[in-house]
């Protein structure tokens, strides 16, 4: 147990969070561009 | 609760006026096809991620995820891992291909793609599309309504049908006079509250339950298996199916169209990275937020008799009015999301795709605009029905029309962007394949083989069919796999630096015409 939890309940919820953060903030760095966040709509 | 309760009444009508007040402003990009449909391309990231998010996640998540916590416990993260990794894998691999193929195309609908995909010439692909989408999309509006309904009468006391009615007007209102525009700013706003609710939740109820190590002795206490990752059922076959299922939810987010139509509406390809972060992230908050709320209400409130009304149950115990009336907003918002979206789908499945390009090419945008508009009210209203006539089993309604929409869209979704081999004939009989195989599992084999999800059967199936097919007829034309290479070759790996200098003309648009 650690924190109340069973080792592999901690497990199920790691991987349920970080394979898909580590895949979508490589994504990021890779393709995100400069001013992408602030430009206006046309 | 009662319907005179001022305060929770208040919060209501601040929030449905704040619904037209947004139908009003949107409503003068909304005049012609493209700003009908798809907000004329021009969303930022920010909108588009919480708008493809509230509309994925409708009332199932604060109800049904939340209920699913308080029955199971730990063993409701598989679902969690299934929408996580399902909207990970859209927005990093499907988003960006596709945005680009419907730039190229000037596609407003996944119709349009997949008819200039694959030069379909006979429209068959758009035909089969548009009966699946509109059989589909009555079934999860009238479940929403329903939904609508239930949540007016259990947070206030209102009459079931006059919560329906209620439900229907306001979106019908603010989705037929602002469009897409408007939908996806209600969007934004209603996942902004949901998202803040499922923030707040698990931590007043782990609070309330004597915070994590206390909550997590009460729940071992009363049943050890709550802790579980295999829950009651272990690592069985049946356990090993049920935790599949769980995690099968999330295939749909790799290809229904009320969440492609997010991607075309994006102002341009370079919004798809910081959509798919602020999108990830959200959507991690918004699942384990909703399974640790249930698993706290099992500690504070054991024995309910329907798990499902444990989000309820908790406004209404712990929190002060004033909250209890944002809570049934945020159910509200939660439905109204999806709703409307739906609506939008199933009116372009009908004027853009059957009226536009199938029987009356050279009718004026502004009446389109004015039968997209009547076809959205029409619609809300047959789904209106049969929210008020059909046996009011919500969430079955909704996995149901999820998994069909699901079945039918995303293995023709995965082959057209990534198998280059995939041929026209490929793609209509995988489409048929795997939606008619999840309504047949449903009816006939999902009893037998522990509740398998019908996706499951439904995706594999159709991908096994659109390869058959494809590898057993007339490869695609020249232009169709040049255009392939080209697409590939101009966007490059999802998850590794492209390499330096593409083919020369690799930007070139539009390629394809119909």
């Amino acid at each position: 147990m650690f924190f109340g939890l069973p080792w592999t309940a901690w497990l199920l919820i790691a991987i349920a969070i970080l394979p898909s953060l580590a895949i979508v903030l490589r994504f990021y760095s890779l393709h995100h561009e400069e001013g992408a966040w602030t430009e206006e709509a046309e | 609760m009662t319907f005179s309760n001022p305060i929770i009444l208040t919060v209501l009508l601040v929030y449905l006026a704040l619904l037209l007040v947004i139908g009003v402003w949107a409503s003068k990009d909304s005049g012609d096809v493209a700003g009908y449909f798809v907000a004329g391309k021009k969303l930022p990231a920010w909108v588009i991620a919480f708008s493809s998010n509230a509309t994925g996640e409708s009332a199932w998540l604060l109800l049904g995820l939340t209920g699913m916590g308080y029955l199971v416990g730990i063993h409701a993260f598989w679902v969690v891992l299934g929408e996580v990794l399902g909207i990970t894998i859209a927005w990093t691999f499907i988003a960006r291909r596709f945005k680009e193929y419907t730039d190229r195309y000037d596609s407003i609908t996944v119709s349009d793609f997949f008819e200039d995909r694959f030069r379909d010439r006979a429209q068959t692909i758009r035909k089969v599309a548009s009966v699946i989408i509109l059989s589909m999309v009555a079934v999860y509006m009238a479940a929403q309504l329903t939904a609508a309904g239930k949540a007016f009468n259990s947070f206030l006391g209102l009459n079931y049908v006059t919560g329906v009615l209620l439900g229907t007007a306001v979106v019908l209102f603010y989705t037929t006079v602002g469009g897409f525009k408007a939908v996806a700013y209600s969007d934004l706003i209603q996942g902004i509250m949901m998202f803040a609710s499922l923030v707040l939740l698990p931590i007043v109820g782990i609070a309330a339950a004597g915070g994590w190590t206390t909550m997590m002795a009460t729940l071992q206490a009363e049943d050890p298996t709550l802790l579980m990752p295999m829950g009651s059922l272990g690592i069985t076959t049946a356990g090993v199916i049920s935790a599949i299922s769980f995690g099968a939810v999330g295939l749909a987010f790799l290809g229904v169209p009320q969440l492609l139509v997010r991607f075309i509406s994006a102002r341009g390809v370079d919004q798809i990275p910081s959509g798919g972060l602020i999108a990830v992230i959200s959507v991690m908050i918004f699942d384990s937020g909703a399974v640790l709320g249930g698993m706290a209400g099992r500690a504070l409130f054991p024995g309910l008799e329907d798990s499902e009304t444990i989000l309820p149950t908790m406004a209404h115990e712990l929190f002060p009015a004033l909250f209890t009336g944002i809570f049934l907003v945020v159910v509200l918002a939660a439905i109204m999301s999806t709703a409307d979206s739906l609506l939008i789908l199933a009116s372009s499945a009908v004027v853009r795709d059957v009226v536009q390009k199938i029987y009356r090419p050279n009718t004026a945008e502004s009446k389109l605009s004015f039968y997209a508009k009547a076809t959205t009210i029409l619609l809300g209203g047959a789904a209106m029905l049969g929210a008020l006539t059909e046996a009011r089993l919500i969430f079955w309604f909704v996995l149901f029309a999820w998994s069909g929409l699901g079945s039918a869209f995303v293995p023709p979704v995965l082959c057209s962007l990534f198998w280059k081999r995939t041929t026209r004939e490929g793609i209509i009989a995988g489409m048929i394949a795997g939606f008619v195989v999840t309504v047949t599992w449903v009816l006939a084999f999902k009893s037998m083989t522990y509740d398998l999800y019908e996706m499951i059967p439904g995706v594999g199936v159709g991908l096994v069919t659109i390869i058959v097919v494809s590898l057993f007829t007339q490869p695609p034309e020249e232009a169709v796999v040049r255009e392939f290479e080209l697409v590939d070759d101009e966007l490059g790996p999802a998850l590794s630096p492209k390499k330096a200098g593409g083919s020369p003309g690799a930007t070139g648009r539009p390629t394809a015409t119909v």
